[in-house]
Order: C-alpha cells, then sequence, then structure tokens
C-alpha cells in the first residue's frame, strides 16, 4: 500500500493533467472527440468565401481569367458569366449554413462533455476529501481546501475552454495557409512568417505585462487591506478620533495604486501599439509584394504568375491573421497554465494518502456504555512532545464525567481518541471492554454523540437540523429528541414549527436555541456516550443557565464526558478528571478536590474571582504557558 | 440594506453627476481621449475602403481618386500607385495607432485622477459617519461601495466610455464609408445592423435569466461544499459522510443543469450571427456581382466596380463584432449607474452630530463621572435602552456595571464617549455636562477596551503608539509594562517591531488584548473603560490580565463591565442594570448578603443552581427564547 501510494505520487508529480484527464474526462472521450473534429473540419467552409471571392474578382469582374479553383475539377463550375455568379453565390451560401451547422455541433459536444467531466472530477474530489482524516482538516485552512474544490476545478474549466479556443485559431490559420498554399505557395511561404512573428511578439510581451499587472493586483490588496482596516476598527479610529490620520495613510495607498497602474498602462500601450503595427505593416507590405509582381515581374527569387485575385484572398487572410494570432498567444496559453497548476492540486488531494482505512473491521456492538482509557498516550504528527500521557481511567455506564484543565492540557484531544480522529500511539481506549482500534470507525462513531461548542446550524428547516444525517427519521422522534433537549417549547412557538428554515437564509436564532437543537440532533440517535464539547468560557448567564439545568435530562442513563471551560458546568458531576500538561493530575468529585488544595482548587478560585487567593505556583504555569504558545 | 445607501441618493443621473462633479477639472483629458478615439476608428476603417479604389485604379483601369485628397498628389502609373498605396496604408495604421495611444493615455490619466478623488472622497466621508451607521451588515455595505462599486466605476471610465463611443463610431463610419462607395448598395445592407442587435439582444435576455439561475446554484453548491468540510467533525462524528456526498452529488447536478441550459443557448448564439452576417456577405455579393460584371440589376442604377464592391465585403463582415459587445457595454453601463448612485448616496448620508467650539474645554481631568437620570433609545428603535439611570463615580473608584444581556451596559459606554447623544437627562465630567466638551477632547481622556481587540495592519509599537501619535518608545515600553505585555513582545521575534499582520492574528487572545490595553493607557488617561474586555480570552489568561489591571486602574476611575462576575468581584461598587435602570448598588459581599438580582446571577456563576428562585430561572428561560 505503501509503495503504491508513493509510485502513484510519483506519476502524478509529472502529468497531474494526465491524470485527470485519464480518470474524468475519457469516459466523455467521444463528446470531445466529434467536438473538437467539427471545430476543425468548420474551418474549411469558414475560408471558402475568401477564396471564392479572389476567383471571381479575377474571371467576373476583371474578366482576366477563365474561373478555376484549386483542386475543384471544371466539370463541375459552369461555363457563362451569370451561371458562374449564381454557383459562387451558392457555394458563399452553403460555406455560410455548413460552417454554422459544424460549430454548432462542435460548441454542443464540447461543453457537454466539458461540464459532464467537472461535474465529475468535483464530486470525485469531494468523495476523497471526505474519507481523509481529520489530520488533513487540521493542518489545512478551510479556505485553502475549498478553493481546491471551486478555483482549481474553475480552471480546470479553462483549460477546456482554452483547449477549443486553440484548436479554434491554429486550425483558422492552418486551413487559410493551406489554402494560400494551393494558390500560391510561393506567397504562402512568406505569408506563413506573418503569424508566427506576432506571435513570438506577443508572447514575450504577455511575459513583461504579466509582471506588471500582478504588481497592481498587490496594490490594489493593499489599498483594499487599508480601507478594510479603517472600517472595521472604526470603533477604535473614533474612540481615538485618528480619523484624519487613516485619511492621509488611504491618500497614500491609493496614490501608489495610480503609479502602478500608469505603469502597467504605459507598458500596454507600447505593447498593443507595436503588435498592431508590425502585424499590419507585414499585411501592407506583403501587398505590395505582390501588387509588384502582378505589375512589374516576380520580385527576388520568386516565379511564376499572381493575380490580383489571388493577392486580394491573401489580403484577406492575412488581414483575420491578427486577433487569433494575439488570443493564442496571451489567454489560451495562461490558462493552460493555470490548469496545469490546479490540476496538481486536485489530483493532491485525490491521492492523498491520509485516508481512513476501515478494512473488513467488525462493527461495535455497546450494550452497557463503559468507557476505559488504558495507560494512553498520543502525540499529534509532527508535534515534538505528547498531548496526552499515560492517561488511565474508567467510566462506568452511565457516569457523568467532567475533563477540566487549563487551554492546551488536552481535553479536547482525550476525546477526539475516543472517535478515533486519531489513534493514540499507545496504550488502549475500550467501550465495553472492546478495543476502539479493532471495530469500524463508523459502527464506533454511530455510537457516540457529539454536541460541539459553537452549535452549527446548516440551510434547512428545524426539522432537517434536529435529523441531520438521518432523513427517514419520524416526527416521533424528533420532537421527543427536542423535549429532551428543552428546545420543543421554543421549535412549536415559531411560525412554522419545525418545518421554520434556519441557518444563514432562515430564522435567526440566539445562542441558547442553537445550543438546544444541536442537543436535541446528538440526542436523536439515543447513543449509549455523548461528548459535550463546551464553548468558550464566555457565554452569557442565561444560556449557562440553560446548560447547566439540561445537562442532567441529557445525560440521562448515558455515559457522558463534559469537558468544561467553566468549573460551574461540572461541579454536580460523577467524576471529574483534572488534566494537567496531557497527565490526570487530579480525579474526584468537587468537594474532594476543593478539599485537596491543588490544581483544581486553583481553577475554582480563579472561576469565583478569589485571585489573590490563586497560588502563585498557578500564576506561573499561566504565565510560562502563555510564552510559549 | 445597501438600498439604504443607494436612495440617499437624490439624482436621476447618478453617473453623469459623478464624472461633471469630480471629473470637473480632468474634463478635459476625456474630450481629447474621444476625439482621438473617433480619429483613430476612421482612419482604421478607411483602410479597405483605400484598397478598394487602389485596386480598381492598378487593375481594372480606373482613375485613381481619394476623397479629401488633391488629385495632384496621386501617380497616374500603376507600380507609382501601388507604392504611393502601400505608404498611405502604413501612414494611415500609423496615424490610426498614435490617434489610439494618446486617446488611451488621456483616458488612463482621466480615469486614474477621477477615480482617486472619488475614492479618497468616500472613505472620508465613510469614516465621518456615526458610529451608529456601522451595524455588521451595513460595515459590509459600505466596504462594497469603496471597494466595489469604485472598481466599477473605474472600469466603466478607463474602458466603457470609449467603448460605448468606439461602437457607434463604427458603425457611422462603416455606413459612412459605404455610403460613400455606393449608397443604393449601402441601402440593402444597412438592414443587417440593427438585424443583428436585435438577435444579439433577444439572447442576451434569455441569457440573463438563464445566468441568474447559474448562480443560485453556484451558491447552492459552494454552500453545500463550505458547510460540510468547516463542520467535518460534525460530519464525522455523524457518521454523515454518505449523506453529504448525496446532497453535493445532488447539488452539482443541479449545477451542471443549470450551466448546460445556459450553454446550449449559447452554442446556438454564434452561428445564428454568423449565418446572419453570412447572408449579408451572400446578398452583396449577389446584388454586387451582377451589378459589376452585368449592369445594374433591379431597381439600381448607375455603375459598380469591381473596386468599389471589394471594400464592401469587407465591411458586411465588419459589422458583426462591434454589435457582439452592445449587450455586455449596456450591461456595464448599468451596473456603473447603479455604482455612481451609491457613492454619491454614501457621500450625502448624515454625517456625525457637530461638535461644540470648545469653548467650555476643560484643563485636567480628575476623572468624577455622574449619571443623572439618563434616558436613550438607539436611532429607529422603540424600546427604551436605558430608562432613567442615575449614579455617580468618585475619581479613582472602580465601578463594576454587570446585569443581563441588553440590560444596557455597554449603551451607557457609550453614551459616556459620546457616540450618541442622549435623549433626556445629562452625563457629566468633573461637573461639565459632557455635550459641551469638544469629541476630541472628551475621548483623548479615555482609554476604552473592548472584548474585540482590534490591531491595525503594522508593527506592535504602530499600534500601542495608535493610542498616542507622539509617544516616544519610552513611553510606549511603560505602556507595555504596565499592562503586563513587555515580556512576551520581547519574547517575539522582532520585539517591538514585530508585524501584526492582518488584524493580529498571529497573536493569541489575550496577548492582542494586553497590546490594546496598552494602547489605551499610553496617552495616560485619567478614566479607563473595560467593556467585556476579557470575555474571550480562558480563565487562566484573564488572572493574568486581572492582576496588572490592579495597578493599572488604582488611581483612574475604571469602568468594568463583564458577564463573568468573577471579573468585578473586586470592584469598589458594583452596579447592577436590568432593563435599562439601576437595580442595586454595592461591593460584591454586600450584593450577594441581600439575596437581589446580583446574588442569582452568583449562584449561577458558582454553579449553585439549587440556590435559585424558580421565578428568576423562568425568567431567564424566556429571555432566552424572546430573542
Amino acid at each position: 500500500m505503501q509503495h503504491d501510494d508513493s509510485r502513484s505520487a510519483h506519476s502524478a508529480e509529472s502529468h497531474p493533467l494526465w491524470v485527470l484527464l485519464q480518470r474524468f474526462a475519457r469516459p466523455h472521450g467521444s463528446g470531445f472527440v466529434v467536438g473538437l473534429v467539427a471545430l476543425v473540419l468548420a474551418r474549411i467552409p469558414q475560408r471558402i468565401p475568401a477564396l471564392l471571392i479572389g476567383v471571381s474578382l479575377d474571371a467576373l469582374f476583371l474578366s482576366e481569367m477563365a474561373y478555376t479553383i484549386p483542386l475543384v475539377p471544371q466539370w463541375v463550375i459552369p461555363e457563362t458569366t451569370s451561371a458562374q455568379l449564381w454557383f459562387t453565390v451558392f457555394v458563399l451560401a452553403g460555406s455560410v449554413l455548413v460552417e454554422s451547422a459544424l460549430d454548432w455541433v462542435a460548441r454542443w459536444n464540447f461543453r457537454r462533455a466539458t461540464l459532464r467531466s467537472l461535474h465529475d472530477i468535483r464530486t470525485g474530489t469531494y468523495d476523497s476529501l471526505l474519507g481523509l482524516e481529520m489530520s488533513y482538516f487540521d493542518d489545512s485552512q478551510s479556505g485553502e481546501v475549498m478553493s481546491v474544490l471551486n478555483n482549481d476545478v474553475n480552471n480546470l474549466e479553462g483549460l477546456a475552454t482554452g483547449t477549443f479556443s486553440g484548436v479554434n485559431f491554429v486550425s483558422q490559420i492552418v486551413v487559410a495557409l493551406a489554402f494560400m498554399a494551393l494558390l500560391n505557395w510561393q506567397l504562402a511561404a512568406i505569408a506563413m512568417l506573418i503569424p508566427v512573428v506576432v506571435g513570438l511578439m506577443t508572447h514575450v510581451y504577455a511575459k513583461h505585462l504579466e509582471a506588471r499587472y500582478d504588481a497592481v493586483r498587490e496594490s490594489v490588496g493593499q489599498v483594499n487591506a487599508g480601507l478594510e482596516d479603517a472600517i472595521d476598527g472604526i470603533a477604535t479610529v473614533k474612540a481615538n478620533t485618528r480619523e484624519n490620520h487613516e485619511l492621509d495613510a488611504v491618500t497614500e495607498q491609493s496614490e501608489a495604486y495610480k503609479a502602478t497602474r500608469w505603469s502597467a498602462i504605459r507598458l500596454r500601450v507600447v505593447f498593443n501599439a507595436v503588435t498592431w503595427f508590425v502585424g499590419r505593416g507585414a499585411e501592407h507590405l506583403l501587398l505590395l509584394l505582390g501588387g509588384l509582381w502582378i505589375l512589374v515581374a516576380p520580385p527576388a527569387f520568386l516565379s511564376g504568375s499572381l493575380t490580383p485575385g489571388t493577392l486580394l484572398t491573401f489580403f484577406m487572410y492575412t488581414h483575420s491573421f491578427l486577433m487569433p494570432v494575439q488570443r493564442l498567444a496571451v489567454n489560451v496559453i495562461d490558462n493552460i497554465q493555470n490548469a496545469h497548476a490546479s490540476a496538481k492540486r486536485v489530483v493532491n488531494v485525490l491521492r492523498h494518502p491520509a485516508v481512513e482505512h476501515d478494512h473488513d473491521a467488525a462493527p461495535l456492538t455497546v450494550s452497557a456504555g463503559q468507557v476505559s482509557y488504558d495507560d494512553v498516550t498520543f502525540t499529534y504528527p509532527g508535534a515534538d512532545q505528547p498531548t496526552l500521557r499515560n492517561v488511565d481511567f474508567t467510566a462506568e455506564d452511565g457516569e457523568l464525567v467532567g475533563i477540566v484543565g487549563s487551554t492546551g492540557a488536552g481535553k479536547s484531544t482525550l476525546l477526539k481518541l475516543l472517535f478515533r480522529f486519531y489513534d493514540p500511539e499507545s496504550g488502549t481506549i475500550r467501550v465495553d471492554g472492546t478495543d476502539v482500534a479493532d471495530v469500524s470507525r463508523r459502527s464506533l462513531r454511530d455510537h457516540v454523540g457529539y454536541v460541539s461548542q459553537d452549535p452549527f446550524l446548516f440551510d434547512g428547516t428545524v426539522r432537517e437540523n434536529i435529523a441531520y444525517a438521518t432523513p427517514d427519521a419520524e416526527q416521533s422522534a424528533v420532537e421527543r429528541a427536542a423535549k429532551l433537549s428543552g428546545a420543543h417549547d421554543f421549535v412549536t412557538a415559531l411560525d412554522d414549527g419545525y418545518d421554520t428554515e434556519v441557518g444563514e437564509r432562515g430564522v435567526k436564532l440566539s445562542g441558547g436555541q442553537r445550543q438546544r437543537l444541536a442537543i436535541a440532533r446528538a440526542v436523536l440517535r439515543d447513543p449509549e456516550i455523548l461528548v459535550l464539547d463546551e464553548a468558550t468560557s464566555h457565554v452569557d448567564n442565561e444560556t449557562e443557565l440553560q446548560i447547566q439545568q439540561s445537562l442532567d435530562a441529557i445525560a440521562g442513563d448515558r455515559t457522558t464526558f463534559v469537558i468544561a471551560h467553566r468549573l460551574s458546568t461540572v461541579r454536580d458531576a460523577d467524576t471529574i478528571l483534572v488534566l494537567d500538561d496531557g497527565e490526570i493530575a487530579e480525579r474526584g468529585t468537587h468537594e474532594q478536590l476543593l478539599d485537596r488544595g491543588g490544581l483544581y482548587a486553583d481553577l475554582w478560585r480563579v472561576q469565583v474571582g478569589e485571585i489573590d487567593a490563586v497560588s502563585d505556583r498557578f500564576l506561573d504555569g499561566a504565565a510560562a504557558e502563555e510564552v510559549a504558545r | 440594506m445597501s438600498d439604504n445607501i443607494a436612495d440617499a441618493a437624490e439624482t436621476n443621473r447618478p453617473l453623469f453627476d459623478v464624472l461633471t462633479t469630480t471629473g470637473r477639472p480632468h474634463l478635459p483629458y476625456l474630450v481629447v481621449a474621444l476625439a482621438s478615439s473617433l480619429v483613430a476608428t476612421v482612419l482604421d476603417r478607411a483602410d479597405v475602403f483605400v484598397l478598394g479604389i487602389a485596386f480598381d485604379a492598378m487593375f481594372n483601369e480606373r482613375s485613381y481618386v481619394l476623397p479629401l485628397l488633391p488629385d495632384g498628389l496621386i501617380p497616374t502609373e500603376p507600380v507609382a500607385q501601388l507604392w504611393f498605396t502601400v505608404g498611405l496604408l502604413l501612414a494611415m495604421k500609423a496615424g490610426d495607432i498614435g490617434a489610439e495611444n494618446v486617446s488611451q493615455i488621456t483616458r488612463s490619466i482621466y480615469a486614474q485622477r477621477v477615480l482617486n478623488s472619488v475614492r479618497i472622497d468616500a472613505f472620508d466621508t465613510a469614516q465621518h459617519l456615526e458610529l451608529g451607521f456601522f451595524t455588521d451588515s451595513q460595515t459590509g455595505d459600505v466596504m462594497s461601495v469603496l471597494n466595489n462599486d469604485v472598481n466599477t466605476l473605474e472600469e466603466f471610465v478607463s474602458s466603457g466610455i470609449t467603448w460605448l463611443l468606439r461602437v457607434a463610431v463604427v458603425l457611422v463610419t462603416v455606413l459612412g464609408f459605404m455610403t460613400l462607395l455606393n449608397w443604393q448598395l449601402a441601402v440593402l445592407v444597412i438592414v443587417v445592423a440593427p438585424l443583428i442587435a436585435g438577435v444579439n439582444w433577444w439572447f442576451s435576455k434569455i441569457q440573463e435569466r438563464l445566468q441568474d439561475d447559474v448562480r443560485a446554484e453556484v451558491g447552492g453548491l459552494n454552500a453545500r461544499l463550505e458547510t460540510s468540510l468547516s463542520g467535518i467533525d460534525m460530519v464525522k462524528t455523524f457518521t454523515a459522510e454518505p449523506f453529504e456526498h448525496g446532497k453535493v452529488e445532488d447539488a452539482s447536478h443541479d449545477h451542471y443543469e443549470a450551466r448546460w441550459d445556459s450553454k446550449r443557448m449559447s452554442a446556438r448564439h454564434h452561428p445564428t450571427i454568423r449565418v446572419i452576417s453570412g447572408s449579408a456577405l451572400v446578398i452583396t455579393f449577389l446584388v454586387g456581382g451582377f451589378w459589376v460584371a452585368n449592369g445594374p440589376p433591379w431597381l439600381f442604377y448607375g455603375e459598380l466596380t469591381a473596386g468599389q464592391l471589394i471594400p464592401f465585403l469587407f465591411y458586411t463582415q465588419q459589422l458583426a463584432g462591434p454589435m457582439r459587445r452592445v449587450a455586455s457595454m449596456i450591461e456595464q453601463y448599468k451596473r456603473s449607474q447603479a455604482a455612481a448612485r451609491r457613492i454619491l448616496g454614501l457621500k450625502s448620508m448624515e454625517k456625525t452630530v457637530g461638535d461644540p467650539d470648545g469653548s467650555d474645554a476643560l484643563d485636567t481631568v480628575e476623572g468624577h463621572v455622574t449619571y443623572e437620570d439618563v434616558r436613550f433609545s438607539y436611532p429607529g428603535s422603540d424600546e427604551r435602552t436605558i430608562d432613567g439611570v442615575s449614579f455617580e463615580v468618585e475619581a479613582g473608584e472602580t465601578v463594576g456595571l454587570v446585569g443581563s444581556t441588553g440590560a444596557g451596559k455597554s449603551t451607557l459606554i457609550k453614551l459616556l464617549l459620546r457616540f450618541y447623544d442622549l435623549d433626556d437627562g445629562a452625563i457629566t465630567l468633573d461637573g461639565t455636562d459632557i455635550a459641551s466638551v469638544p469629541r476630541k477632547q472628551l475621548r483623548s481622556a479615555i482609554g476604552y477596551v473592548n472584548q474585540d481587540p482590534f490591531l491595525f495592519t503594522g508593527t506592535v509599537r504602530d499600534n500601542i503608539a495608535y493610542g498616542d501619535l507622539d509617544a516616544d518608545d519610552a513611553e510606549i515600553e511603560a505602556a507595555a509594562r504596565s499592562a503586563g505585555a513587555h515580556r512576551f513582545i520581547t519574547d517575539l521575534d522582532d520585539g517591538y517591531d514585530t508585524e501584526v499582520g492582518e488584524r493580529g492574528t498571529k497573536l493569541s487572545g489575550g496577548q492582542r488584548q494586553r497590546i490594546a490595553i496598552a494602547r489605551a493607557v499610553v496617552a495616560d488617561p485619567p478614566i479607563m473603560v473595560f467593556d467585556e474586555a476579557t470575555s474571550h480570552v480562558d480563565n487562566e489568561t484573564e488572572v493574568l490580565i486581572q492582576e496588572q489591571l490592579d495597578d493599572l486602574t488604582a488611581d483612574r476611575t475604571t469602568f468594568v463591565i463583564a458577564h463573568r462576575l468573577s471579573t468585578v468581584r473586586d470592584a469598589d461598587r458594583i452596579v447592577v442594570l436590568d432593563d435599562g435602570e439601576v437595580a442595586e448598588q454595592g461591593t460584591h459581599d454586600d450584593l450577594v448578603e441581600a439575596g437581589g438580582t446580583y446574588a442569582n446571577l452568583w449562584n449561577v456563576q458558582v454553579g449553585n443552581l439549587d440556590a435559585l428562585p424558580t421565578e428568576f430561572v423562568e425568567r431567564a428561560q424566556a429571555g432566552l427564547d424572546d430573542d
């Protein structure tokens, strides 16, 4: 397994785009192929009009030559002028229609295949993400992760559109050059230089421009950051009466922005001027060359004949080169580069080694709900020191266990191990005697309920929030859970009761109400074990009261762990575990621990504001802890 | 919400107003830009016109006549004519590019200068708005105006304006040249332009609706992705992975459908336009071709040469291009109007109530504060937040303000800082009514620390000095010491010169708070206010901060607002607010003994639920549900 991952990681390093194409684009391959083929074929009818106009000029309007079209046998072409005119008109009309039809086919197929592939990439990547271990999420910022699903996937779309445009432009030019070669290969060889030279110039300039535009973007960022700072901190600005100071700062930044913008514009102006002049200038010089050839004689080392019609055709083709070449050299290459970077990030997620494996593990069965930690030690990946050291305790079924300690003592980590977000490096955690490492994670988590620090409601009805991920829960079960957590009363008082929309776009609930819904949610599944990770200590008194009150009801006969920042919450717990620096320093009931006069007693004094009574040892420890952070 | 801002603008032509008022001194640049753009466009379109005439002259034995150029200038011999033509074309192209450059440059100058002024003006106005304006949603709206709207306007002014003009000029020029060549044929072709415009407009209407659907689906999809990822611990503990996957699959599919609908429509758009402009070409060639070869067909009369037909063929194909942009340009114009409206609206919002001249300025401030029957409700609210509060604070006293959420604690302080004016009653400082003290003097006498210690982008030193811009390093250090911050600051990599990034995120909550305290203290104010200052730090950090505060506030009049009663336990006096009134006053021990509101709150603090009377519990419950 290890070997496999490293090998596939290596090949991902070298061809991330290829990996993505293979896995996600291939199933829709026919769409892409048909689209591109139609796109290329459409260029032929697109280029026919210029050719025919030139031939008509020669044969019909200047009356110099017979009406011949390269590669078309003469018997197809009528003999009289009028008939030839009609013939031309019909072929022109036909070309327009065929080109439009082929273009439509091309776009239809290609875009559908693109959208389907993107859908597959997005859902596939998301699926991989869900299966990753918690360590991945702890280490990355949520913005980063979202960015892969959002920006990176969108950039891949840019690759598709860029490829489409690229093929479009290239085939436009190639077909035109092919027609030109059919008419007069010598002049065609010279004409070919134009797109090449303009393309190179554009590409070089684009590089320089990019650097200047990066500077502009950064400058804009700074201006905006400055504005944001001043507005977000407006209370501080006003309290210190610093309005003028801020105004000066913003003025300065705005001036700097002007300057960088100006430098980019200067370069852009030069860039535009030179490319346009060279492009058009080359056209006109070709005209000169061709004109001399017709009026006088083939110049330099050229030979053969040239007609005005052919010259006109050449002019029409080269006149239409400029735009596609520029777009090709700038946009298309940009798209491909962006896509490459994004593909790497996407593939990193798809191939990430930190997957939660659960091969063939038996499900967990729980009868009582006893939880024991046997000499558990745990270090976070990449940390120097263990977060938990030789933790050893047993919670009998039905007990209410409080877990307290200073910040960073390891309280949350203790319970993360129960959920198997991480595995201990030594020691075992058991539920009813079974080692949790021997059972599947999903079955374990089915038996452990969780109420988090910041009760999280998502868009949906009250009912959907309580019955999260159990859409077939019965209304009676939902109401029972709500009554238990004390939510039923206020929910039924809402306009639509359980069908009321809550979350970002719904009714705003108070912190206490959200807390109660979150508790109902955890309780609905009737887990034998419950973990309450208490919010930080700054909740208002009313919510604090409500939480303390409902604790008894919710705990019921479950084995309940409460991670408490406010000691008042766990005052009546059956046992309180006091963690200090990853170890269980003290344990007992509230009264026992107070009598002991140790760490818990100090923490209690902080809780009740007896600051002078707090021991020096505690103060020194807190201060040292802070500097270390 | 942003409608509020937009509504404040009382004009029907916001864009015009912005450009002509703020833009007035720079208008000449805009005029030059538009004029040179005009010249460039004409020169650009004239090339095929000249080409046609040259073709006629060199290959068709016609005379070489160009409008605006005297005949004597033009050679008569074909080869010379060829050189002349190419030279002329090159010269015209050079002129075109030159004029275009002038246009771009003057346009940019105009845009940059105007937008610079607009941005700074808007910012200045925003800063001087009443603090009450900056509720959560409205701060976002203000930022949106300063950011997005100014940028939208910038886009429009630097490119939008000229594009609008260019489209008009191109059409007129093309039609003009066609008419010069042969007005009859031109009439035939003219029909095409509005037809293409009409088709484009029709497609864009449909796309608008489809794009709205796409936007909605994108929003829904992103919301789903984001919530499940930021709540990943929730997802895992509830073993909701399959559930979430199903949801995302559905949302992504809906998104796909919406986008496919839009793409299908646009796949039809391009070929449709091609057919129309292609038809124009075909018809022109048909009529023109017969005309040149066999003489005027139908109702037409007069002569048409090959050299006149050729430019026509080019021009018919040049009608589609500018028309393509019309829809998006109209969009941009509408957006810019809306942006201009909001910018003007912001500028006309009410500024802060004026300041007195300073005639009643105080010399030194002792810090004796009284509230005399103060009554106040927030603008736009019926409720009386403060309903008759009276109490007195001696200089140097530390007073704790407690009470349930919404009882009015923070409001009392905001009134002291004169963020708002009272409805009734008075607040005095050393006997003088604060309404007659200039805000600047009042606020520099008060050091204010709230629960969200906002640090600006800059160094630690900068942030502390914000409280007193003239403070030297010694004063800054002294302030840091008294806030208990000096030790950890010197432990940082660059000490006082350490950059504290956006909002000082690299520091812990407690550290940021102590820098904020240092900032409040550096100007040595006689009064200090701590508004829930330690509610976001954990118990241990609070203890550390409390230790320092004892020394710091010893000789200063101090107001401490806290939920956590442990914070105010040692205050000289505690004032308990309930529903906008003073319910109780006294020391901690007195109040606990009295067994009233404070005593109940204290029992909650220590987890002594059994001692709580039922009405208190029920009231708290009801209070929660009302929110």
